[in-house]
């Protein structure tokens, strides 16, 4: 995720409500994330919909 | 608009912004829009190009789809700037309506006279745009002896 557009404080908020649905961990001070599925969705979904929700996060907060 | 604006890539569609035509604040409000039609991703420069990545949520979208989808984001990234603009524009006459709707509604809720008094003086001094002269009494402008 470019760190020019998402904050770090939404990502991190993001990867504890994500807790359930996957092992989701910044893995670099660029915003690179791992994501490991805990539960019956894919990767690719849960790294999609964790973009968007980040994304609606910044949005609530005021940051977007 | 340059032709590489939207550009389809796969089973994505990128949209590239001029973030010196839209401000990053309608791009986020564009994308947030679209997160229940798409997955977004935000990337490139803030200061020079703006690229937003869009994978639509049905997976049946074809070539022609996603370039629709892409098209129809830059109608609702205009639409978005377009709202901050007269939101900006109208931003003293909303605070003016609504603090003649407390102060109607509750005198008290002013602590001086004088934040009333300046309110209402700038109503009051506002040019009025009357080129029928319909604002002017009739005693005015025909005199107070002439009947109907």
């Amino acid at each position: 995720m470019n760190k020019e557009f998402y904050t770090l404080e939404a990502i991190q908020q993001a990867i504890k409500d994500y807790e359930e649905v996957g092992l989701i961990e910044l893995i670099d001070g660029r915003f690179t994330l791992g994501v490991q599925s805990k539960s019956a969705f894919n990767e690719e979904l849960i790294k999609e919909e964790f973009c968007n929700y980040v994304l609606s996060l910044m949005k609530n907060d005021g940051l977007a | 608009m340059a032709d590489d604006t939207v550009l389809v890539i796969g089973k994505e569609v990128q949209v590239r912004i001029n973030p010196k035509l839209y401000p990053l604040e309608s791009i986020y409000s564009a994308a947030y829009v679209y997160t229940d039609r798409a997955y977004i991703h935000l990337d490139g420069d803030p200061e020079e190009q703006v690229v937003v990545s869009l994978i639509e949520k049905k997976k049946e979208s074809d070539h022609e789809k996603l370039g629709n989808l892409g098209r129809l984001f830059l109608n609702e990234l205009i639409a978005q700037a377009d709202f901050r603009v007269r939101t900006k524009e109208s931003k003293t006459i909303r605070e003016m309506i609504l603090q003649r709707a407390l102060f109607t509604n509750d005198p008290q809720a002013f602590d001086s006279n004088a934040a009333v008094d300046e309110l209402l003086a700038d109503l009051e001094n506002e040019p009025l745009d009357d080129p029928e002269g319909i604002a002017i009494p009739w005693e005015e402008k025909y005199g107070k002896g002439k009947e109907t």
